[in-house]
C-alpha cells in the first residue's frame, strides 16, 4: 500500500478518479483526501476531445510561421518573402523567384506595397532640446573663461595703477642698481653712520628695523609687517619735499629680512599681487581653496565683490559652478 | 572616449535617442530623462567604450532604461500625456505617418524596438540582437510579426475610413 502526501498526490489522482488503484491505495488515497479536504474534486473531471473538423485560421498559423528562405514561395509562404523583400535581406536568386511569383499573382502586390507602407521614417521635427546641457567640458571651459578674465583684468589693475609699497620697491630698486658705484664711492669718501640717508651731501637719518626711531626731519616713514616681513612704505615717502633729490641716495637702506625686488622683476607676481589684493580690498575678496581627497571635496571659491565663482570638485570629478 | 568624442555623440545622436524613447514612452518629459540617464552612463563608462560602439551603447542604455522604467511604472501622467493619449487614440482621418505611430503603439514593447532601431536607426539584424540583448533570429521573427501585424492595422484602418 502506498503512502500519499502533498507532494506525490497528484500524479495518483488520474488513477484513483479512474479506479486503477488497488483496493488497499484506494482506501489509503480516500483517507489522505479527508486529511485534506481542501483537495477534493467537485463534480466530474471535465472531458477533452479533439474535434477533427477545427481548425486554427491560416492567418494565426501564418503568423507563428518562421522565414525560412530555403522554402520556396507558395500561398503559405509569401508573407515572409513580402516581407524579406520589403526588409532588403532576400537574396537575388530568391528576389527573381518572388518577382516571377507575383507575375503570376498580382493581387499579393497590394500585400507588397502595404508592407513598404509600415516602414517606418523618423520625425526629423522631433528633437532634443538640450544638447548643450549633455555636452561635457562647457563647465570647465566656461569656468577657465571666467577665471582666466576675472584674472587678467585684476592684473590689468595691478598694473595700470600699482600700488605705492611697489612703486617705492621699484623706484628703490632702480635706483640701487644705478648708484651702486656712486654709492661705494660715498661710503668711502663721506663716511656716514650706517642709519642714514645722503640726500645730495645732506645727512639725513634712516629707518631700519633694528632701529625704528623716526627722525624729526625724517623723508620716510616705514612700517615693518611682522607677519609678512614686508616693508611698507607709507605715501609719505614718495609725497617728500625734494622728490628728485632720490636720485641722488648714495646709500642702501638696509633692512633685516626685508628684500627690495622690482615688481617687474618678481619672478612670480601671483603672492604679491593676491596680497595686495587682500589687503586692499579685505571683504570684498575672498579666496579659498582645498585639495579633495576621497572623504571630502575639494575645489576653490573666489569673491570679487558680488561676482562668485565656486568649482566644487568630488571623488567622480564632478563639477559644480555658482 | 574623450570629451571631445562623447560630444560628438551628443551631437550627433542626442535627437534619435530622445525619438527613441519618445516612442516608447509617449511623454516628452520621461524621455528627456531617459536621454539625460543614457548619456550619463555613457560618461560614466566613457573611458571604456570606444567611439566606434558609442551610438550601440547609446540605444542598448536608453533601451534597457526604458524597459525599466515602464516596469517600475514611473511613467509620467501629466495633463498633457493624457491628451496625447486621446488624441492619439482615435486618429480621425487616415494619416499614414499617424496610423502607424497609432499601430506601433499596439505592438508590444520587443517589437516596437526592433522596429524602430530597424526603421528610424537603419541597425543590421545583429546589431539590434545585440542592443535588445536577443538572438540575431529572434530580432528577425519579431520584425517579421510586427510587419505583419502594422500591415492588419494599416488595412483595418484603411478599409474603416
Amino acid at each position: 500500500m502506498r503512502k500519499f502526501n502533498l507532494t506525490n498526490y497528484e500524479s495518483y489522482y488520474i488513477d484513483y478518479l479512474e479506479g486503477n488503484l488497488s483496493e488497499g491505495d484506494r482506501n489509503a488515497f480516500e483517507f489522505f483526501l479527508n486529511e485534506y479536504p481542501a483537495l477534493q474534486l467537485e463534480g466530474e473531471l471535465p472531458v477533452f476531445t479533439i474535434n477533427a473538423d477545427e481548425h486554427l485560421s491560416n492567418d494565426f498559423v501564418n503568423h507563428l510561421r518562421v522565414f525560412d528562405e530555403k522554402e520556396k514561395v507558395t500561398e503559405i509562404t509569401i508573407d515572409g518573402f513580402l516581407i524579406a523583400s520589403t526588409e532588403g535581406i532576400l537574396s537575388t536568386v530568391k528576389q527573381q523567384e518572388l518577382h516571377a511569383y507575383l507575375l503570376k499573382n498580382p493581387s499579393h502586390l497590394d500585400s507588397l506595397g502595404m508592407y513598404h507602407k509600415t516602414k517606418l521614417t523618423p520625425d526629423l521635427e522631433i528633437t532634443y532640446p538640450n544638447k548643450q546641457g549633455l555636452s561635457k567640458g562647457n563647465t570647465r571651459r566656461l569656468l577657465f573663461g571666467i577665471v582666466s578674465g576675472v584674472a587678467a583684468v585684476f592684473v590689468g589693475v595691478i598694473l595700470l595703477f600699482p600700488s605705492q609699497e611697489m612703486v617705492y620697491h621699484q623706484a628703490n630698486k632702480q635706483h640701487l642698481k644705478s648708484n651702486t658705484n656712486k654709492h661705494s664711492q660715498a661710503i668711502k669718501t663721506k663716511p656716514t653712520s650706517p642709519n642714514e640717508f645722503l640726500f645730495g651731501g645732506m645727512e639725513i637719518p634712516v629707518l631700519s628695523s633694528t632701529n625704528q626711531t623716526t627722525s624729526k626731519t625724517a623723508l620716510a616713514q616705514q612700517q615693518v609687517d611682522s607677519d609678512t616681513n614686508l616693508l611698507i612704505v607709507q605715501q609719505e615717502l614718495l609725497t617728500i619735499e625734494e622728490p628728485n633729490k632720490l636720485q641722488n641716495i648714495s646709500k642702501t637702506i638696509e633692512v633685516e629680512n626685508t628684500e627690495y625686488v622690482a615688481f617687474s622683476e618678481m619672478k612670480s607676481p601671483v603672492e604679491p599681487i593676491f596680497r595686495f589684493a587682500l589687503k586692499k580690498f579685505r571683504d570684498k575678496i575672498d579666496i579659498r581653496y582645498a585639495k579633495a581627497t576621497e572623504t571630502k571635496q575639494g575645489g576653490f571659491y573666489l569673491k570679487l565683490w558680488n561676482f562668485e565663482v565656486s568649482r566644487k570638485v568630488s571623488a567622480t570629478g564632478d563639477l559644480a559652478v555658482k | 572616449m574623450n570629451a571631445r568624442a562623447y560630444n560628438q555623440l551628443v551631437d550627433t545622436y542626442a535627437d534619435n535617442v530622445y525619438r527613441f524613447a519618445l516612442k516608447h514612452l509617449k511623454n516628452e518629459m520621461d524621455a528627456k530623462d531617459i536621454v539625460q540617464s543614457t548619456y550619463l552612463k555613457m560618461w560614466d563608462k566613457h573611458e571604456s567604450v570606444e567611439l566606434a560602439k558609442g551610438k550601440s551603447y547609446l540605444f542598448t542604455t536608453a533601451y534597457h532604461l526604458i524597459l525599466d522604467f515602464l516596469k517600475t511604472g514611473k511613467r509620467f501622467q501629466g495633463e498633457e500625456a493624457i491628451i496625447e493619449v486621446q488624441n492619439e487614440d482615435n486618429p480621425s482621418d487616415f494619416d499614414l505617418s499617424e496610423t502607424l505611430n497609432w499601430a506601433l503603439d499596439k505592438l508590444p514593447e520587443i517589437q516596437k524596438t526592433v522596429v524602430l532601431l530597424r526603421d528610424y536607426e537603419g541597425y543590421s539584424y545583429d546589431e539590434i540582437a545585440e542592443i535588445a540583448g536577443i538572438s540575431e533570429s529572434q530580432v528577425k521573427v519579431y520584425i517579421f510579426r510586427a510587419r505583419k501585424t502594422l500591415k492588419s492595422i494599416l488595412i483595418e484602418k484603411e478599409l474603416v475610413v
